[in-house]
């Protein structure tokens, strides 16, 4: 992995002690609190409902053994003892005292990690495809172009006070597990018919308030093109995008408002005009940022069967069965860790359980670990062979529940329990769902299915492209919950569609009940899906079943 | 009362004479240059803080090859220095008031701060 030189470090200190003068000017009453906020927020520091809330970046979801334990040190020494993983690869502390930041920030700076451009209006906190670097349809390893934009973008002058928040993805496999045409950008590192490595560029997609699938600006730049394309469409956006209404300042309404095709001219334009004075980045200066993310030595690793060890014990079978996944090299897998106990809280672990995934890196999984946007942790390495002893270390953790892709590995904002924009509960909606479906024991014949929920329109728990999601709106006074059905955040990009009036508190888990009996009983087999049935009949017989049975 | 004008060495008495030209930020800075060449000032509006347009202009001016001087106006803060002269423009320009509040030395210590920057690594 990409590990940090001096230059880095430098910057890291030299960012907390920017911050921290600038945090001494508001206390000093130099700065007033909507001066402040912008710099606040640009080092990952929210006031929340109940107090402050640290978002520590986790580039592109990558991390190693020491920081995961450093997180761990963080988690018990200056939150209540456990940490949440979030959508954009990032961990964050809910229960933070301000007096504390700048003592977290330095702790944090001891294993080369930060806070920084993890919110504001700037560029974000790049994310990849958590199977970077061990999937099997990979062109290449997203990280080494995630890391070129996480240079370029941090602390661009320019970009600094956009008109909103600006999010990129990047995926480098034919598979789609980085949400890439959900995001104001998105990057899909693809091969040309002459052979040739470039980008596909994805443009205007995000959720929200008003939910876009990205549209494609750029079917091929060239790799040496890529930042100084990526200047144009920022500067575009900068000049163009709209200031006078947030709800309408990220660059998907701008390109809705323009049409692609104008917002195209302008990008182009002045890519043509810019690109004779701005050099491409120095070969020299690439090769150094891809050594980081050169493959482990994978020669070690014996050949393995695990179709042996499974029949010793149906519960690692059923664990393999959902948690494990094809690696590029025959002798490994990818292990996805579930942060989705039933009846747990998605995406939350504690310190002891980081520490847990930690060591099990260190001593199985080449010492890299991935935060997933599912809110899961990844072993993205893992020798066959060791399989077993990975599963028996989680399963004494409580984190090797057998519900990777199933109704329980839900994806939930923090909701009305955290959050101070949040109109309804999240966390407790998903806990009851969880419950109710371990209870029945059905989750592995329900088959592969993706609920998320937000906890307001904002829509942070992606509701959009839940195959089933659920948004908590409130109603004079009152929680209610809206269904939508058939989204999906993959290469088979769609947004879910509402299936009616909305359901209160109370009544929510058995409308999601029923619409599964009704899956579940209307299917053609087992192995149509829940997504590809809802492909096959449409919102109607949901619609129906929900409102007129 | 008299602006003041801010930059690498700190505070200065500013009067707006007859040759600043102030740029419109709602039109194009290319449809502008073609007004700036008897301009001894360039002014770039900023209206609040948080509206980081300016930036993209004075950055648009001088790739444009304009290369007078560029002062921003309006409401930004001293942490904003950097963002300033790394877009292009030569100092900012506040109020006496804004100076009374933000007095010289928070400037002077952005003015003087060098800092690291990944964009002049990566372009190296």
């Amino acid at each position: 992995m990409y590990h940090y030189q001096d230059f880095d470090k430098e910057f890291v200190k030299d960012r907390v002690s920017e911050f921290k003068a600038i945090t001494q000017r508001r206390i000093d009453g130099v700065l007033t609190e909507e001066e402040y906020k912008p710099f606040r927020l640009q080092n990952g520091l929210y006031l929340q409902l109940h107090a402050y809330m640290l978002r520590i970046a986790i580039p592109y979801g990558t991390l190693s053994s020491k920081q995961m334990h450093k997180l761990a040190d963080i988690a018990e020494r200056w939150d209540k003892g456990y940490g949440h993983f979030t959508t954009r690869q990032n961990i964050q502390f809910n229960w933070m005292r301000l007096q504390d930041v700048g003592d977290v920030l330095d702790a944090l700076s001891e294993v080369d990690m930060h806070a920084i451009q993890t919110s504001g209006n700037c560029i974000r906190n790049v994310t990849a495809d958590h199977f970077a670097g061990a999937a099997q349809d990979e062109v290449e390893d997203p990280r080494i172009t995630a890391e070129l934009l996480r240079q370029w973008s941090t602390a661009h002058p320019e970009f600094a006070f956009l008109p909103r928040k600006f999010k990129i993805a990047v995926s480098g496999a034919s598979a789609d597990r980085a949400v890439i045409a959900f995001h104001d950008i998105g990057i899909q590192i693809i091969r040309n018919a002459k052979g040739e490595v470039g980008y596909r560029i994805l443009i205007g997609g995000g959720l929200g308030r008003t939910p876009l699938i990205g549209q494609e600006l750029a079917s091929f730049v060239p790799k040496s093109d890529l930042l100084c394309y990526l200047e144009s469409v920022m500067h575009i956006y900068n000049r163009y995008g709209r200031r006078d209404n947030k709800y309408k300042a990220r660059i998907k309404i701008l390109v809705q408002e323009n049409g692609l095709a104008q917002t195209k001219a302008q990008i182009d334009a002045h890519f043509h005009d810019i690109k004779p004075a701005l050099p491409p980045v120095s070969d020299e200066m690439i090769a150094k940022i891809a050594k980081g993310f050169a493959a482990p030595d994978f020669s070690q690793a014996q050949a393995f069967d695990i179709k042996a060890t499974e029949a010793l014990s149906p519960a690692f079978a059923a664990w393999v069965g959902q948690s494990v996944t094809p690696h590029r090299d025959p002798r490994h897998v990818s292990v996805t860790i579930s942060l989705k106990k039933h009846g747990a809280t998605p995406g939350d672990a504690s310190a002891a359980q980081m520490r847990v995934m930690a060591e099990l890196a260190k001593a199985y999984g080449y010492d890299e670990l991935r935060v997933s946007h599912e809110q899961n942790i990844i072993l993205p390495h893992v020798p066959k062979a060791h399989l077993l002893a990975v599963f028996e270390a989680l399963q004494k953790a409580e984190l090797a529940t057998a519900n990777i892709g199933l109704i329980s590995d839900i994806i939930a904002c923090p909701g009305l329990d955290y959050c101070s924009l949040a109109t309804a509960r999240s966390i407790p909606i998903a806990q009851q769902i969880a419950m109710h479906f371990a209870a029945l024991k059905n989750e592995h014949d329900i088959g592969p299915l993706k609920i998320k929920i937000s906890g307001c329109i904002n829509a942070c728990g992606h509701h959009h492209v839940g195959h089933i999601g659920i948004l908590g709106l409130d109603r004079a006074g009152v929680e209610n919950y809206q269904i939508t059905l058939g989204g999906d955040g993959s290469e088979d990009a769609a947004i879910g569609e509402r299936t009616g009036p909305g359901f209160s508190y109370e009544e929510i888990l058995g409308a999601i009940d029923k619409i599964i009996a009704h899956y579940l009983a209307a299917r053609s087999n087992r192995d149509e899906s829940f997504l590809a049935y809802y492909r096959r009949v449409g919102i109607t017989p949901f619609k129906a079943m929900l409102y007129h049975d | 009362m008299t602006d003041i004008l801010v930059t690498d060495t700190g505070f200065a008495p500013y009067h707006r004479h007859e040759r600043c030209v102030a740029i419109r930020v709602d039109d194009a800075p290319e449809a502008q240059i073609a007004d700036l060449s008897q301009a001894l000032d360039v002014h770039i509006p900023f209206a609040t803080s948080a509206d980081g347009r300016g930036f993209s202009f004075a950055r648009r001016l001088r790739e444009l090859g304009y290369q007078g001087r560029i002062i921003a106006v309006g409401a930004l803060v001293c942490d904003q220095y950097r963002h300033a002269r790394q877009s292009g423009c030569d100092g900012v320009l506040i109020t006496a008031d804004q100076a009374q509040k933000m007095p010289e030395h928070h400037w002077l210590e952005q003015a003087r701060r060098v800092p690291v920057s990944y964009r002049k690594r990566l372009y190296a």
